[in-house]
């Protein structure tokens, strides 16, 4: 069975922001959309997004460190925000893994967005039904597209191929290989929700990675 | 998380309605009091009525909560899996059966609705039990949010709609008097005095968590990981639905407030104060300030671990 998924490379992500922006227009203008915004252009302004990047630090001088860490949904092969919609608007499509709301269904009650441990759905103010990131599946089969680009508008956006795409169950893809070969994990593992997209950690944490590894097999 | 008021008062009323008609249910099985029902059909009617408008008003509050609600009928859907969905099959049920207790008041056909009656008073118990249930699994089967994912959230769901039912029964005795209240006085004071001690444990247990995950489980970042970005350069749907934004000291403030207004007020304003109509609806008053409060408290009080990621908001 194919699970799409994107594996995230933080050695490379230089927090651009062009990820987000690239997700903005395609997923405003397109089957997703429009994903409204509020006071654009004035004081506080807000709007619906599928992805973000936000910004980290870790250490401390002068082995301190930036950590652009891009955030979208996660495509869990146990997502809990699906079984707790009352109206079968949240589901998980059995072809490709991906998570999708049918917004003609949606009563937008945002259980599901209270259900994600991860807060990748957003509630789409203007429209009021909820919304999130939809792996570009109005792309990714879109035969009208050059096949170079039936990708997410993301990875194709990403000028240091931060962002791989593929199916994380087939165990020749270039993400599971990226998973298996450089430590890819998996965000909030205490939950069990077996999210489809990894991060590949930076390098330099790899070292104090397999220490904690090694003291939990101790213990 | 941010206490959303239409469900906040709709969780207060209708679980008020669910109590007030299970004791209308018990008053008439004649197994809770030693007197015989009320005959008189305003004293039959009014706390039946009463019941009823409690959970309409809940379920009118409850329609607030939805962006769309013009496609709330899609909601019963998914009961295979969704507590929600569940509640929202329930919920009708339990209004049906409150309009048929209503109807003998008005019909007052005892040869009909009797036997009728011995039928439908256990199913609509059954159904007042599996609401309370369904509406504190919405909550308890989030397991991340541990504040609520514990078998004390619908232990405090039963026991709260069921105190506040007995409360709210008695004092209507009062009001319409059939010599019912002399009776419940003391179990009344009992209910309350569990409430009270079931709601001070909640509060020592969630004081007491230690969240599971944390920003190194949320991110994988290594080492002494601060936020210096959340993002975004205002608000988001994340940064207004999961934090109260109250502070620190007024939550603590408000724990005292809830053990009051609900239990403790009441409790004493019972069994001092002369049971006059407006000493009644007083009290009812302070109880139902109380459940407000305390309602509003279980929402903000659970931690969501998505806030994880704004971490510059609280």
């Amino acid at each position: 069975m194919t699970q799409l998924a994107l594996v995230i490379d933080l050695n490379v992500c230089v927090g651009c922001q062009a990820c987000v922006t690239n997700c903005k227009q395609w997923n405003n203008s397109y089957s997703a959309g429009p994903l409204s915004d509020q006071n654009p252009y004035d004081e506080d302004p807000s709007g619906t997004f599928f992805n973000r990047v936000q910004t980290y630090e870790s250490g401390s001088f002068p082995d301190a460190m930036t950590v652009h860490f891009p955030k979208s949904c996660l495509h869990c092969e146990d997502p809990p925000c699906v079984p707790v919609c009352p109206t079968g608007a949240s589901y998980k499509r059995e072809e490709d893994g991906i998570v999708l709301v049918d917004y003609d269904k949606c009563i937008g009650c945002s259980y599901c967005a209270w259900a994600c441990p991860y807060g990748a759905r957003e509630l789409d103010e203007e429209r009021k039904v909820m919304t999130k990131c939809t792996l570009c599946v109005d792309r990714i089969y879109n035969e009208n597209l050059p096949e170079d680009q039936r990708k997410p508008v993301c990875v194709m956006a990403c000028p240091t191929s931060a962002r791989l795409f593929g199916d994380v169950h087939d165990p020749d893809s270039e993400v599971s290989i990226a998973i298996a070969e450089r430590a890819g994990y998996a965000l909030m593992p205490e939950w069990q929700t077996q999210p489809a997209n990894q991060y590949l950690p930076h390098q330099s944490w790899l070292a104090s990675m397999t220490a904690t590894a090694n003291e939990k097999e101790e213990v | 998380m941010r206490p959303p008021w239409s469900m906040v008062i709709f969780t207060v009323l209708a679980g008020l309605g669910q109590g007030l008609l299970v004791m209308l249910i018990l008053e008439q099985w004649g197994s809770f009091s030693s007197q015989a029902p009320a005959t008189d059909s305003l004293a039959f009617l009014g706390p039946s009525m009463f019941a009823f408008g409690l959970l309409f008003a809940g379920l009118i509050s409850a329609f607030f909560h939805l962006g769309r609600p013009s496609r709330a009928w899609r909601s019963a859907s998914q009961w295979r899996t969704s507590w929600l969905s569940r509640e929202i099959i329930v919920m009708p049920v339990v209004l049906g059966f409150t309009f048929v207790h209503g109807l003998q008041g008005v019909l007052g056909l005892p040869e009909i609705f009797g036997p009728l009656w011995k039928v439908v008073a256990p199913l609509a118990l059954l159904a007042c039990l599996a609401m309370w249930i369904c509406t504190a699994m919405i909550y308890g089967c989030l397991k991340f949010l541990q504040e609520w994912s514990t078998p004390w959230t619908p232990a405090a769901f039963i026991l709260f709609g069921l105190t506040g039912g007995a409360l709210f029964f008695g004092l209507s005795r009062t009001l319409l008097p059939v010599d019912g209240l002399l009776v419940s006085k003391p179990l009344i004071g009992l209910l309350l005095l569990i409430s009270l001690a079931v709601k001070a444990f909640i509060f020592k247990r969630n004081a007491g968590l230690r969240p599971k995950s944390t920003l190194r489980s949320a991110t994988g970042i290594p080492g002494n990981v601060r936020q210096v970005s959340m993002g975004i350069m205002g608000g988001s749907f994340n940064t207004r639905e999961f934090f109260h934004g109250v502070s620190l000291s007024l939550m603590r403030q408000l724990r005292p407030t809830v053990l009051m207004l609900a239990f403790v007020l009441p409790t004493v304003m019972l069994f001092v104060l002369p049971l006059t109509p407006l000493t009644a609806g007083f009290i009812a008053l302070v109880h139902l300030l109380g459940m407000v409060a305390e309602r509003w408290l279980f929402f903000a009080q659970a931690n969501h671990p998505q806030n994880l990621y704004y971490q510059r908001i609280s």
